[in-house]
């Protein structure tokens, strides 16, 4: 492997009291190399978001502490980086995209006005911003981009929102782009449109995306590596195809089993075990 | 196989939509006149038999939430019927449709937005149970909403909780429960896992499927992944922009598809 663009070390974080915290993330270790597509797999609460949003630091703290660890990227420790410094970074190295496309952009500002915000902030020295909007949005395939640049975010679908949030995102050319459940919020058919869009932007650029999902069919064609958190930690990590043909962890066996496959009806659908585990 | 669904092809369907049609009006003008309509539901006719689960699919607007909306009356259609048992249930007045209330129940999508937030789960639970059983005492309906939670898989000790207090899953089977109160032959359960994690949504499903044998439940079941719907149906609908463009079994729907647009569903669901 190649220098990594980002290495994650034995990172803590907790919430609540100090004699008896929420060890949200507990201890997890990752990297990723320039360019790969990593997937961090698991359930509501198994610290998959508080790891990304960590990244950044964008988890305040209080209430989060940081523990312990070290989040390296290209070598600098984002954890103890000044917020100026940190500030440069956000955006324009690590992107990120969340979940709800509805409640990340602001509504009483046009789509065109919020890329072109991102735009101005990180690549001062882009003289034409206007056609670089258009640019970004003609990316993740909005037609006629330039008519669209005066649309309210209502205007849109949630499909379209999460492409411009995306446009947003990809405006700066980040290094790493953080993609937080991109597409819980919308339909199957949208969800595909969304997976092949952020496929095709990996191949056509150097970019290294960090998803992250509670969906194990979303990986299978998507993400080179897997890394599957529960309860706070990394429970098995590896190639995409190895782990979902050979999962050794019996909590991603489940977690792959519970995926209703089509064709294959059975009589039940396998659930979680959690006493079994751990 | 699921025993409660072999019913003989002869069975009498429980519940059944005739050219439903349900347009809702676009007002545009100072004065809000109407300038033309929106056909959500555009002339559709299906049966479900009883303890029939019949998978109602298609993407966000082609009009399944609406069907399953005006089926319970929450909507007014603008032609067609509904038919329950004999009776033309769409036709009825408010008051003799009140009965009817009690036998088809409705479960949400949205966990987080379908429980009032400042009700206990008694409350929540046993509300139907007030309207419908003004005989009960309190005493027996507490009693009679401890016995539904623990049915649905929560706890007894739940009852003076706030939904807040529940994660998405238990909030579902909330919903669940309140569904199950006032002893329903037919639920139309709208999107009831799209909101939740695979691994709860598994959990959601085997529920259902569990309930559905024991009480011999007969159900509408609205979804957008076509996996899910598969698993849990015996008849599969397909909806687009207001039409059923293709009903079948649902192996058949998966083993071959006879529309584009249910191919196009099929290649969309992900595959591991």
């Amino acid at each position: 492997m190649s220098l990594p663009l980002l290495r994650v070390e034995n990172l803590g974080i907790r919430f609540g009291p100090v004699d008896d915290p929420v060890k949200a993330v507990d201890g997890i270790s990752f990297a990723m190399a320039p360019g790969e597509t990593l997937a961090v797999v698991g359930e509501s609460g198994s610290g998959k978001s508080v790891t990304a949003l960590a990244l950044t630091r964008l988890l305040a703290s209080p209430p989060a502490r940081y523990v312990s660890g070290r989040i390296e990227f290209e070598g600098r420790d984002t954890l103890q980086m000044p917020d100026r410094e940190l500030q440069k970074l956000r955006g324009k190295q690590i992107a990120y995209v969340f979940q709800e496309p509805a409640s990340s952009l602001n509504p009483v500002f046009t789509i065109g006005y919020q890329i072109g915000e991102a735009i101005e902030l990180h690549r001062p020295e882009v003289d034409d911003v206007e056609k670089e909007i258009i640019l970004a949005l003609d990316k993740v395939g909005i037609r006629d981009a330039a008519s669209r640049l005066g649309d309210y975010p209502h205007q849109l679908s949630g499909g379209m929102q999460q492409r411009v949030m995306i446009a947003m995102a990809l405006s700066c050319q980040p290094k790493l782009l953080v993609a937080d459940e991109p597409t819980t919020a919308l339909d199957v058919t949208i969800q595909k449109q969304i997976m092949d869009l952020l496929k095709d932007l990996k191949r056509s650029s150097n970019m290294a995306i960090l998803l992250i999902t509670h969906n194990f069919g979303l990986v299978s064609d998507f993400a080179d590596r897997v890394a599957v958190m529960f309860r706070g930690r990394i429970v098995e990590t590896g190639p995409t195809s190895e782990i979902l043909r050979h999962p050794q962890h019996p909590y991603t066996q489940a977690l792959i089993e519970c995926v209703p496959k089509l064709g294959q009806k059975q009589h039940r659908l396998r659930v979680i075990d959690y006493a079994g585990i751990d | 196989m699921r025993e409660s669904t072999n019913i003989s092809a002869a069975a009498e369907p429980l519940l059944r939509v005739e050219q439903l049609k349900v347009y809702f009006p676009i007002l545009g003008g100072i004065f809000r006149r109407k300038v033309g309509e929106v056909k959500a539901v555009d002339d559709v006719s299906f049966a479900v038999r009883r303890g029939q689960t019949v998978g109602l699919v298609g993407e966000s607007g082609s009009g399944k939430s609406t069907i399953g909306r005006a089926i319970l009356r929450l909507l007014e259609p603008t032609a067609g019927t509904v038919y329950y048992g004999d009776t033309a249930i769409s036709k009825l007045t408010a008051a003799a449709f009140r009965p009817y209330r009690k036998k088809i129940q409705i479960i949400f999508q949205d966990p987080y937005n379908s429980l009032n937030p400042r009700l206990s789960i008694f409350e929540i639970v046993g509300e139907a149970l007030q309207i419908h059983f003004p005989e009960m005492g309190r005493a027996d309906r507490r009693e009679r909403v401890a016995e539904l939670l623990e049915k649905v898989g929560l706890k007894r000790a739940h009852l003076d909780r706030y939904p807040h207090e529940f994660s998405g899953g238990q909030r579902q089977r909330i919903g669940i429960a309140r569904a199950l109160a006032v002893n329903p032959e037919f639920i139309v359960c709208d999107e009831p896992v799209s909101a939740l994690d695979v691994s709860v949504q598994a959990q959601i499903v085997n529920l259902l499927q569990d309930l559905q044998e024991e009480l011999g439940l007969t159900y509408l079941f609205i979804a957008h992944d076509l996996a899910v719907v598969e698993h849990i149906s015996d008849f599969v609908l397909v909806m687009n922009q207001g039409k059923i463009v293709e009903a079948a079994t649902a192996e058949a729907i998966y083993e071959n598809p006879q529309d584009d647009y249910t191919k196009k569903l099929l290649s969309a669901v992900p595959r591991l």
